[in-house]
This record gives C-alpha cells, structure tokens and sequence, in this order.
C-alpha cells in the first residue's frame, strides 16, 4: 500500500521511539505516549530519561494487553540519558515485553537483521561502525525480502535526535 | 513463550537459587542479560519464570507491596509471610492469571520465638496454590529437566560452596536439554552472614 | 502556624558531600516508654535499616533518597507523611525510578494547597523540611509550609527559636562546606538555639543522607542514640554519658540527672 511511511518519531531532545504493528493503534499509542512524555516535561521542568521512560511506555502496553481493546504495538526506544552521559536502547513488544539491548530488531526483517548483527557487532563498536553495521542490516534485508521497503533512521546523541542518511 | 527457567535448593543454614539469562520470542533470542530472580531484602529471594511481561509486572508490584509492608510494620517480611503475599497477589487475578510460577527462597532472621530458623523455600502455580519443598523447587519451560537432574544431585545439608556446585550443575545441564532456556545463569546463595552472586556462562546456541 | 512556632526546631545544612538534618525533640521525660517505639532504645539505622529501625517523633524516611523533618501538629504531620510514602512508591511503580525530590516535594504541596482553598476542612498545621538526592540535581533541601509553597535552601530551619537560628545559619554558612562541617554548624547552632546548655540524644535526632562509596546511591541514616552521642561529645557539645542514661536518679525532684521536659 505504501512503502516509505516514517515509523520514527521523536519523543523529545533525547528519545525517539520506531514502530510497528496494526495500523491504527501504532500512530494512536505513539501520540498517547508522546504527550504523556510532553506533559510529563511541563509538570516537572525536566524531560523524562530514558530508563523512566522506558519502564512507563512498558507499564502502559502491559495494562493495555489485559484491557478489552489491546494495543498491537511493537517499538524500539532509543535514548540519550545527559545525565549520565550514557546511549540506551530497548524492544518492547505487544505484551510490556522490555528488552535492554545493545541491538535490535522488529518486524519483518527481524531474522535478517538480527543475524547480520550478531555477527558484525562487537561490545567496543564505534558510532561510525554502528552507522555502517545499521546500513549493512538495511542492505542485506533488501537483498533477502521478497517486500522492497524504503527505511530512514536517526541517530540520537547527548545534541538530540538527527536523521541518518542510509545511502 | 519467552522462555527461561528458576531453581532453588535448601542447603545447610543456606539457600541458593538459580535462574537462566535467556529472554526470547518464541524461537528467536532476544537478549542473554534477561534476570529472572529479584531480591526481596538482603535474604530472601524470588524467581519470576514465565511470560517476560509478567517477571516485570509481578516484580513492580511485589516490590510496591514489600515496601509498603516494610513501611507500616518498620521490620522485614519474612519468607513464609511473603509467599503468601505473593499468592495472594497471583490469586487477585484468578480469572486472567500472571503466567508466572515463582520460586522464593530465603533464610528467616532468627526471633525470640523462633531462635533457630530453617532456610525456607517455596514455590506456587499460577494462580497461587503454595507448596513448600523440603529440599529443592523448580519452574520454568526446563521443569522436567531440572527435576531429573536435581533429583540425581541433590543431598541434604549441603555447605554454601556444595550447594552452589550442585545447583549451578543442575541448572546448566537441564538449560542444556531445553531450548527455550540457556544462554548463561546467575546463581544467588544465601548464607547467615552474606550473599554470593555468581555469573555462570552457558552455550549460546 | 502557631504550633509551628512552638514546636520543636529542625534544621537542615546542604553540602557538597551530603546532607544534614538535626530536629528538637519535645516529647521526652523520664516516663515515657521508649520500648513501645518499633525500634525501641535502637531507633535509627543506615540504609535499608533507617526503614526497620522505626521512625522518631521528629524525622522520618519517606523514600530511601529522601528524609523529611516536620514541625507542627503530630498527627498532621503522620498524616503528610503517610502520603509522601504512597507518592513515593507510586512513582517507582509508574518509572522504575525513585521519586527526584522537588517532585515530591511540589507532590505534597499540590495537597496541601487544596486544603487552604475549600471551606469545611482545615488545612494541615506542619512545615516540613526535606533533604534528599537524586541523579537530576544531586543533594537537595526543601522547605514547606502549610499553604502549600515550597522553596529550596542551603541551609534552613523551622519551629520554634527559628529566625534566630535562621540568621545564625547565614553568618557561618560557606558554599564549600564539607559534609562533617555541616554536621557541626547544624550541631552547633542547634545548642544555642535550644534552652539547655548540654545536647543529649534524649533530646535530639540527627539524620544525613549521603552517597555509597562505591555504589553512588544515596544512603539516608538515622543517628542511633549512642552514634548521635559520639558525635556530640566530639564536636564538645554535650552528648549523654551512656552510664548517665542507664542510671538516673528515678527521683520526682528536678535532680542533676532529670532531663525531664514536658511536651
């Protein structure tokens, strides 16, 4: 139907969430977290950091898996936590399923993906390798999937969310 | 469906538990750094095995409700009364269970009433129904495993250093025999004075 | 307000390295029986045990990165108490965080507004202090009072004697004070503050929350009775001899070792 749909948003300075699954809910819940996130700023003066905000997004999809009308939402968050100088990444399915991930995957290409990066990555990996590694993956599932998908990435630092060529 | 799998053993004047590292969807692993027991206070444990929403989910709730406990009654929980905390807690959802089996273990503080306490485990279905084993309990997708070797290696009055050999061989072996368990396990054992926590490496296949 | 003028003092002194909480106990005398506290003649506690140790009369853990001194009326203040703890733990359920400080602060003073504004209830008769950490804005100390306005200190204090300790404060406080600094200015203008001339722990709680050496977490500790004591006779401001504890006199006179002060 389309095949060049942006399935990243930017939570704030230093968050972005990737996405996936049933159509509806997945803009749906993404816009219920992103003003959560938002609120949660002008409460306190402060942004949420990654781990919280981590463990919120999760709390809302296991209270959702229970609930009458579930959400089908797979994400990848990636965040930059200034106050610790650290990178944090974690997958969470459907279910409040969190994962801390030095990488990972969703979707269709999962395998795929997965693969290449068990086998290129190392724990000492530069940011340029990272970059390079990510373009391989998105290269090696455009060889491999009957689908062709179009992909466009960000990449998050301690100056905030930015868009990654891939070519 | 994600997998993974807990153990714990009496020993003398020690208990140890075990859980594997591996969090998964259905067949694909997803990370080796996945912990599937928690510490309650500096000697009781739980083991958390079953659908990975639910080891967090059970495990925010449970620390909510110990540290409430710890608030209004100013004491730690003991092992017998946190197992029933943790049953009642699965019991609440009776008719849409966590599908979670816990494993506590703990060694009780000794009391003027109780001056010489045993070291305690138990473990639960589902939704709740408790049963106290004298020697080991196990769950998780490697149940049957465990029981084989646990039973073959088990012996009564095990010293911390035995007790950590036998559980750590137990669960290595019976991860080996199921594949939705492995990629490494971290092994707790309590003792009177101290808490040892050792990381063990498995095959990553 | 007037019972937070008369009540026992607290204050608090922010540094570098932590920070420091000392209150004014009045509820003390000969009769009261210590042994029904939870922690009994060892109340207090560091870290995990600060919780088990059981409260005092004057400072209280309301989540293990932060302590809170209250001045007013008793029963209030429990009350207050109680629902910082409930905050507390509310947040670590939603974030799988602790609680930052001002946001349990501004938490409290959100309901303690509400009581100024609608007829029928009245508002709640305490000022606390709180001293905390967290990774945000490292150590921190707050001031509240009943209406529901809070502000952040370096060193402050409330109840009675307090705006004489106040302007005690800022004529010795240093932006570089060390932690045990803080501890003796804290001591110190609590000893001139108060009616009597030697500090004891029978008449003081003193509290510092600081970070694990190696971990770097916070760790809130409660001064037990002989720790608190230690401390005093160190910085040459009293502290009860634990023989002068044991014995008393027992008598009703107003002897050498009657320390007895009504409410």
């Amino acid at each position: 139907m389309k095949s060049d749909e942006n399935k990243i948003r930017t939570l704030s300075p230093g968050l972005a969430l990737a996405f996936g699954g049933e159509p509806g809910d997945t803009n749906n819940f993404v816009d219920y977290v992103e003003r959560n996130l938002r609120l949660y700023q002008i409460r306190n003066n402060t942004e949420l950091l990654p781990a919280p905000a981590s463990a919120f997004i999760r709390k809302e999809l296991a209270n959702s898996i229970r609930s009458r009308s579930p959400y089908a939402v797979n994400l990848l968050l990636g965040g930059y936590d200034k106050v610790h100088s650290e990178a944090h990444l974690y997958s969470i399915d459907l279910y409040g399923t969190k994962a801390i991930l030095p990488y990972a995957a969703q979707g269709l290409g999962i395998y795929v993906a997965l693969s290449t990066m068990d086998k290129y990555w190392y724990p000492e990996i530069t940011r340029e390798e990272a970059e390079e590694l990510l373009r391989k993956c998105v290269a090696e599932v455009k060889l491999r999937l009957a689908y062709q998908f179009t992909f466009n990435a960000v990449v998050i630092d301690k100056d905030g969310v930015k868009d990654l060529p891939l070519l | 469906m994600n997998g993974g799998s807990v153990v714990a053993m009496i020993g003398k004047d020690c208990v140890a538990i075990a859980s594997d590292l591996r969090l998964g969807s259905q067949a694909v692993g997803l990370a080796s750094n996945f912990e599937k027991v928690f510490p309650v206070n500096d000697k009781l444990f739980i083991g958390l095995s079953g659908l990975a929403t639910d080891t967090y989910t059970l495990r925010e709730s449970l620390r909510f409700r110990v540290n409430m406990y710890r608030m209004k009654e100013e004491r730690e929980i003991t092992p017998e009364t946190f197992t029933h905390l943790v049953s009642s807690t699965l019991y609440e959802k009776r008719f849409g269970p966590y599908f979670i089996e816990p494993v506590v273990a703990g060694l009780p503080d000794a009391t003027p009433l109780n001056p010489n306490p045993k070291p305690f485990i138990s473990t639960m279905d589902t939704i709740g129904c408790i049963t106290t084993p004298k020697d080991f309990a196990v769950a998780g997708t490697a149940t049957d495993k465990l029981y084989g070797v646990a039973e073959g290696l088990w012996e009564p009055d095990l010293e911390p250093e035995d007790l950590f050999e036998t559980i750590s061989q137990t669960i290595l072996n019976a991860m080996d025999r199921d594949a939705l368990s492995g990629w490494g396990a971290v092994v707790h054992v309590i003792s009177k004075d101290k808490v040892v926590t050792r990381y063990l490496r498995g095959r990553m296949d | 307000m007037e019972a937070i003028s008369m009540a026992g003092t607290v204050m608090a002194v922010l540094s570098k390295e932590g920070v420091v909480m000392v209150a004014e106990k009045k509820v003390t005398g000969k009769l009261l029986d210590l042994s029904l506290i939870a922690g009994g003649d060892n109340t207090g506690g560091e870290g995990i045990q600060a919780w088990t140790g059981g409260g005092g009369e004057k400072i209280f853990l309301l989540n293990n990165n932060i302590l809170a001194g209250v001045a007013g009326i008793t029963s209030d203040a429990n009350s207050l108490v109680n629902y910082a703890r409930n905050a507390a733990q509310r947040h670590l359920l939603t974030y799988d965080e602790e609680i930052p400080v001002e946001m349990l602060a501004k938490g409290l003073c959100d309901m303690k507004q509400g009581y100024t504004q609608f007829g029928g209830l009245r508002p709640f008769g305490v000022s606390l202090l709180y001293i905390g950490h967290d990774p945000l804005h490292g150590f921190q100390l707050y001031h509240s009072d009943p209406s529901g306005n809070y502000s952040g200190w370096k060193a402050t204090c409330i109840g009675a004697n307090s705006s004489n300790a106040q302007s005690l404060l800022k004529q010795d406080y240093k932006d570089d004070i060390t932690l045990e600094e803080a501890k003796a200015l804290a001591l110190k203008v609590m000893s001139k503050t108060m009616d009597s001339t030697k500090l004891g722990s029978e008449k003081l709680e003193f509290a510092t929350m600081t970070l694990h050496p190696t971990t770097h977490d916070p760790v809130a500790k409660i001064f037990r009775a002989a720790e608190l004591d230690e401390l005093l006779r160190k910085l040459e401001l009293g502290g009860t001899a634990d023989a002068e504890v044991v014995a008393g006199t027992g008598g009703g006179g107003a002897g050498d070792g009657n320390v007895a002060v009504s409410t």
